[in-house]
């Protein structure tokens, strides 16, 4: 469970982690073993967008049947 | 979430298109911002008071933090520059109810596509299919049984020949423009749904069009909107500097080529 200081900082931030953890439905939580000190719940989970891989080019020549999907301008 | 839809699974197993539809589904009542009953809106409605929300929309809005961070805030969905203001700047090892403050909203728009498109071919390819392709309204994910080939359309003349094709085994690819979803004020003034977060006004930055392709549809979408945004010729660097390459269309339909393209190009 989260230390007092852990807990304040969750609620600070209108993120309500203690009380209403057991709230949370359909959701995987992956458990970390309490840190020494109380404090900050920043994990070491690398950035997602810093971390994004490239595309992968095309490892052959296209067949003549290959997919294709014509794309227009989005959003 | 306001478009159409496209799926094309490989020697996926039986009931794969199925799941697809219905997962789509899902997340689009999850996310849209049209139904009052949708996590989105639900926390748009919220006051600043925690929501309850499901994983999916957990790491939609953690995402979309990230996308914030990762362009020098260019690319903000609505609100985030609030929200991260407020304190939600980081990824925590738990997750449990989300706030959003009070204002204008958030809108998962492109980002949401992009990560739909994400977790559905992330999912049929764990149950087995060879390869797929989900594209939500032009943005989207392929992967495995490649290479696929993508068309990307010209923004002033979508019925023309295409400006280029694209050729790649994995990727995302999603396409920005200042030309959808554009009106005239009543003062005569052209304007269009991409917002500079600067300056809260329609962005002019001489730019049309962008392409983006990257390993995931979710990036693709916030490098789209952050090269636009950045204008040129920083909208290139915006590229090359996060693992991604594309092309730029600029009002005067000249096409910019961002490094690396040509390794993509059929």
């Amino acid at each position: 469970m989260p230390g007092p200081a852990r807990r304040s900082r969750a609620v600070a931030l209108g993120l309500s982690v203690g009380a209403l953890g057991g709230l949370v439905t359909g959701m995987v939580l992956t458990e970390h073993p309490a840190p020494a000190t109380a404090g900050a719940t920043v994990s070491s989970v690398p950035d997602p967008f810093a971390a994004g891989r490239p595309a992968t080019p095309a490892s052959s020549a296209p067949a003549p049947a290959a997919f294709r999907q014509t794309i227009t301008s989005a959003s | 979430m306001g478009t159409w839809a496209r799926v094309v699974v490989v020697d996926g197993p039986p009931g794969a298109l199925r799941l697809a539809q219905t997962r789509i589904e899902q997340l689009e009542a999850r996310w849209s911002r049209f139904r009052p009953d949708s996590e989105v809106s639900r926390l748009n409605r919220s006051g600043g008071r925690p929501v309850v929300v499901s994983a999916d929309t957990a790491r939609l809005v953690d995402l979309a933090l990230a996308g914030h961070r990762g362009t020098a805030g260019r690319f903000d969905p609505t609100l985030l520059g609030p929200l991260v203001n407020a304190g939600y700047d980081r990824l925590f090892d738990r997750l449990g109810p989300i706030a959003v403050p009070p204002g204008p909203g958030f809108d998962p728009g492109g980002i949401g596509k992009g990560l739909a498109a994400d977790i559905v071919v992330g999912e049929l390819l764990a149950a087995g299919a060879s390869g797929a392709c989900v594209n939500l309204g032009g943005d989207l994910r392929a992967e495995g049984a490649g290479p696929w080939l993508v068309d990307v359309a010209d923004p002033f003349d979508e019925t023309g020949p295409a400006l280029a094709r694209l050729a790649f085994d994995a990727g995302g690819v999603a396409t920005s423009s200042r030309l959808r979803r554009a009106w005239t004020a009543p003062d005569g003034t052209a304007r269009h749904h991409l917002i500079d977060p600067t300056t809260g006004q329609p962005a002019a930055t001489g730019v049309a069009a962008v392409t983006v392709l990257t390993g995931d549809g979710w990036r693709a979408e916030v490098l789209a909107k952050a090269a636009l945004l950045a204008g040129l010729p920083a909208a290139l660097d915006v590229l090359a500097t996060n693992r991604a390459t594309g092309l730029v269309v600029d009002d005067g339909g000249g096409i910019h080529h961002a490094p690396g393209l040509d390794r993509f190009l059929a």
